[in-house]
């Protein structure tokens, strides 16, 4: 009979479980693409993040094996990665995507990039390759779908470098996860993964389940109040309390079995669209958005339960007091009581606040205070929901003006319940979305600095490269001075300055600790004057001296001492043979601070600034090349300066921007898209409990229609009911979400570091577009008050 | 003889291939009650709809006060019931989350009085009809007698012109039915309101000054009781 009570019926019954069906389809298909998504994005990252291989002196030692170094560069503001490898010996097994690796000379590219040869700007793309295309590379070798990535053969001794990476012979190489050190800086300009962002990918996860999660219950809710008294009506025939709640637990394990299937069936064909909007740089592939195993399994099969037991609870009232449904008693008025969880969720992260360094260094007491406190502060908006929808109907009853707010209020006070549910997944999303936006600063202050302030320096597309070999940057110089539409490049110099009679740091004493006194001085030699020419600002104190003392807020600007020094290499291990001597009040040349805090591979940092330093051998350390801004011009800049083997590879300031805010931009994406799913789903399960809503009560509206009620006082009434709650609740969740992140702000901001400010305009946009989102998807169903008080309602009970 | 107060002419209405009134004329006299009889599925509560300004007919005419009404818009309509009419319906059809002088002073309320005023005026309404102590619960937690005593003071509150009963007495026990009856036509007649009610008992039809009889959406029978 249950089945029969489930499935059969009218056409509007039909209707009511296609779509609460429906509803828990679109919960189960989005919580699969979330559970799938997350480890996607950290797996691809991850893999991303392993393509960083650097030459040490140790693979040059192998004897088989395979010698590996990436060359990271851009083509037309896309990151494009080279993989130069060297086969030492047999053969070795190849990484995933390819038969074999290629030999020198050639060169298997990803189908994005070969698609980018066949382009109308292959020539910028050729002579980065050297070598001959042999072949593409499978997805399985891939990060994503757009990334530009190829693996080129070399020669013997093409490769060079000074960091351990190397591939043991004979055990079939991984490429994929193969494990270097980096230089210091080169995860700031390749595509790696943070903790920072691998922590926000899953607590956004997590966040997003839970309102999924409550949209799902809402969806078995639809016509809960009909329910009931069928359910009502079985108990005063003679069912059994235990009868009518098995018909209960049949109805919901039937929509959550529909609802289950759908669900599956919705994601396999939601998955591609999904893997656009993950924010991987390369992109997703449908195929990779596929949940773990427990995850699909707990959710396939968890849901059903979840939703038979939305179908007893449904039905309890009922089979308890059959005459209390039959006579529309009034449910039990919820106490203040209910907001008890969310004050005791504040609490524990305020406790958390006061034993930060337990927090800190990991004490279980600590953690359990912060996770805690989280959870609680989740739970606590949605058990205080009720309450607060309550209290917001006894003030617009009271204080509203006209009737419609008097009705609005009223039914509010009288089934808060109702109306917190709907509400109640919005504001869980404002609450999540609202901390994730607020731990952007602390992101970025935890990102490598500098990148993202040389671009207020630096005029725009001027490109900046480093060296690492005096070999690689003559060979190039003359090249990049005969680019068309390129300013001539202005040559940087970085060496050390050791004063008379101090220790040279290659003379260090193992153990010993270096008088400071005695460490040499950081100097720069380039022409102030040209240098200018490709800054924002001219340099102030630029002149006609040729030695400054080099000031700016990074530097406090104290005099180097007039002195003789020895002129050391930049890394201050190797003399260069000439001295120099420092005259008493150097004039001052303030540099602008983009310029200290550069870019990885060019930093204006030191004491001192030479614009020429004669005997100093012609070997830059890094070039800043001026262009006119045409992407064709900033690629022959790239191509002149050669193979992509430096470790800092050639880029302009806003590339290198948009690398150091990749974290936090993708970070950012992640939140507004999980934001724009979540509303967008509980926006149409507010439309949908809206009609049902007012179908449910179309006997009190035909009435009051039949009496003279407009149209107008009864659609004002329902969004009012909608309004009001949701109001108050999000107003709520705002102040949650922002007292909580501050205190987690205020836990990560070391001692006498200011704490970042809260996006408040962040949370005003979120506030906002949950508030909009859910008045609109009320007002779509507003049509439907006009049907529901149709005086057909008027005959039946 | 006087002008009717209301009137229709030939009206005919279907639902569909389901013809409810089939050429239907009725008048109704300033103070008169009028007792709309037949079986079920004759056509009375569609006529009383229509009388009412609810529904509208597919053909025919209905004048209130020598204004036609059925031709007027959806919000003419609305105005006219709020001001004019008032409505007791077989299941009371209060509104269940407000109380019983709450559900009293809507119409009131609907037509522009403070909630204040309204409320006073729905109290005496419920004392007089003997349901004061009720005042303050909601239709849940009243008898059915009680209720429809409340729906009783609702329809008569904003002293209409007309009040349509649809079966008020349909859910109730005999004596509650004849409690409700005299609470209605005793107080309607002593403001001078018409009532048109709707029933297919006769002990109910008593209470009127004249029946009309319905079968198959037609009157066929039209009577003063003495």
């Amino acid at each position: 009979m249950g089945l029969r009570l489930a499935l059969g019926g009218d056409r509007s019954a039909r209707v009511r479980l296609a779509l609460m069906a429906g509803g828990v389809a679109a919960g189960v298909a989005l919580l699969l693409g979330v559970a799938g998504a997350a480890p996607a994005a950290v797996d691809r990252l991850a893999t991303a993040s392993s393509r960083n291989v650097t030459y040490t002196e140790q693979q040059a030692a192998l004897t088989t094996g395979v010698r590996a170094e990436t060359s990271v560069g851009f083509w037309r503001g896309e990151p494009l990665r080279v993989l130069n490898v060297e086969t030492v010996g047999p053969p070795v097994t190849p990484p995933r995507g390819i038969s074999s690796l290629p030999g020198p000379g050639e060169v298997l590219v990803s189908p994005a990039l070969a698609a980018a040869l066949d382009g109308p700007h292959s020539a910028e793309l050729l002579p980065r390759l050297h070598g001959k295309l042999t072949g593409t590379i499978g997805d399985a070798g891939l990060v994503g779908p757009d990334e530009l990535f190829a693996i080129a053969g070399v020669g013997p001794g093409q490769l060079e470098g000074d960091l351990a990476a190397g591939f043991p012979g004979g055990r079939g190489a991984d490429l994929k996860y193969s494990t270097g050190q980096t230089a210091g800086g080169v995860t700031s300009v390749t595509a790696g993964i943070s903790d920072e962002l691998r922590a926000a990918l899953l607590v956004a996860a997590v966040g997003l389940i839970v309102p999924l999660m409550v949209l799902v219950a809402t969806a078995t809710r639809l016509s809960a109040a009909s329910r009931e008294r069928r359910a009502a009506a079985l108990r005063l025939v003679g069912a059994t309390a235990r009868q009518v709640s098995g018909l209960g637990a049949i109805e919901g394990a039937v929509v959550g079995a529909l609802g289950a299937v759908g669900g599956v069936a919705l994601f396999l064909v939601l998955r591609a669209p999904l893997a656009s909007l993950v924010p991987v740089p390369g992109g997703l592939f449908a195929a990779d958005i596929a949940p773990p195993l427990w995850a699909a399994l707990l959710t396939v099969l968890g849901v059903p339960v979840l939703t038979t037991l939305a179908g007893l609870v449904a039905v309890r009232r009922a089979a308890v007091s059959p005459l209390d449904v039959r006579r529309q008693a009034t449910p039990p008025t919820p106490s203040l009581r209910r907001l008890l969880p969310l004050a005791a969720g504040l609490l524990m992260l305020v406790g958390a606040l006061a034993n930060s360094r337990a927090v800190l260094s990991g004490r279980w007491y600590g953690t359990a205070l912060l996770i805690g406190g989280a959870l609680l502060c989740l739970a606590g908006i949605a058990v205080a929901g009720p309450a607060l929808a309550r209290a917001a109907g006894i003030m617009l009853a009271r204080f509203g003006p006209g009737p419609a707010s008097h009705l609005a209020g009223k039914r509010l006070v009288m089934d808060p319940a109702a109306a917190s549910r709907t509400v109640t997944g919005m504001a869980l999303v404002v609450v999540v979305v609202g901390w994730l936006l607020a731990f952007l600063p602390l992101l970025a202050t935890t990102t490598p600095s500098g990148q993202g302030v040389l671009v207020s320096a630096l005029r725009p597309a001027t490109v900046v490269a480093g060296f690492r070999s005096t070999a690689e940057a003559t060979q190039v110089m003359s090249k990049v001075e005969d680019v068309q539409g390129a300013q001539a490049p202005v040559v940087v110099r970085e060496i050390q300055l050791l004063r008379d009679g101090a220790t040279a740091p290659a003379d260090y004493a193992p153990d010993a600790m270096p008088d400071p006194s005695q460490f040499p001085l950081g100097a720069v030699v380039v022409d102030c004057t040209q240098l200018s020419e490709v800054l924002r600002q001219p340099l102030i104190g630029c002149g006609d001296s040729t030695i400054y003392r080099l000031a700016s807020s990074f530097q406090s600007g104290a005099d180097p001492l007039p002195a003789t020094y020895e002129v050391l290499d930049r890394n201050g291990l190797r003399s260069s043979g000439l001295q120099v001597s420092l005259p008493p009040d150097l004039p001052v040349l303030q540099v602008p601070d983009g310029l200290v805090q550069g870019i990885d591979g060019f930093q204006l940092y030191g004491e001192v600034l030479f614009t020429r330093l004669p005997g100093l051998p012609e070997r830059p350390d890094a070039v800043l090349v001026g262009t006119d801004g045409d992407p064709a011009t900033i690629e022959a800049v790239r191509a002149a300066l050669g193979p992509l083997r430096t470790p800092f590879p050639p880029l302009t300031a806003e590339e290198a921007t948009v690398i150091a805010r990749s974290a936090t931009d993708g970070y950012a994406r992640v939140a507004m898209i999980g934001l724009a799913l979540v509303v967008l789903v509980g926006g149409l399960s507010l439309t949908v409990t809206t009609a049902d809503s007012l179908r449910e009560r179309r006997h009190a509206h035909a009435a009051l229609a039949a009496m003279g009620a407009p149209a107008r006082v009864l659609r004002r009434s329902v969004l009012m009911q909608t309004a009001t709650p949701l109001l108050i609740t999000v107003t709520v969740a705002v102040g949650v979400s922002a007292a909580a992140s501050w205190m987690y702000l205020r836990l990560g901001t070391s001692d006498g570091v200011p704490v970042p400010s809260l996006p408040w305009s962040g949370y005003g946009l979120i506030a906002a577009s949950a508030v909009v989102a859910s008045l609109l998807a009320t007002a779509s169903a507003l049509p439907c008050v006009r049907s529901a008080a149709h005086p057909d309602a008027l005959r039946m009970e | 003889m006087t002008a009717p107060l209301l009137s229709a002419t030939g009206l005919h209405l279907s639902f569909g291939e389901t013809a409810a009134l089939a050429g239907a004329s009725v008048t109704v006299q300033p103070g008169e009650i009028v007792a709309l009889l037949g079986p079920s599925g004759s056509g009375k509560s569609t006529l009383l709809h229509c009388l009412a300004g609810i529904l509208r007919p597919d053909a025919g005419q209905v004048h209130f006060c020598g204004t036609r009404i059925d031709d007027q818009s959806d919000e003419q309509r609305s105005r006219l019931r709020a001001s004019s009419f008032g409505f007791v319906f077989q299941f009371g059809s209060l509104v269940p989350e407000l109380s019983a002088v709450e559900n009293v002073a809507l119409p009131l309320r609907l037509s522009g009085i403070k909630r204040k005023a309204a409320e006073e005026r729905a109290h005496a309404w419920l004392e007089r009809l003997d349901v004061g102590a009720v005042a303050g619960k909601r239709p849940g937690q009243m008898s059915g007698g009680q209720g429809q005593r409340v729906a009783v003071a609702r329809a008569l509150v904003g002293t209409p012109r007309v009040v349509f009963a649809d079966e008020p007495t349909g859910a109730l026990d005999s004596l509650n039915g004849d409690l409700v009856m005299e609470e209605l036509v005793g107080a309607a007649r002593a403001q001078g309101t018409s009532v048109v009610v709707v029933t297919h008992e006769a002990r109910v039809a008593a209470y009127a000054d004249r029946e009309v009889v319905l079968r198959d959406g037609q009157l066929t029978a039209d009577s003063v009781l003495t």
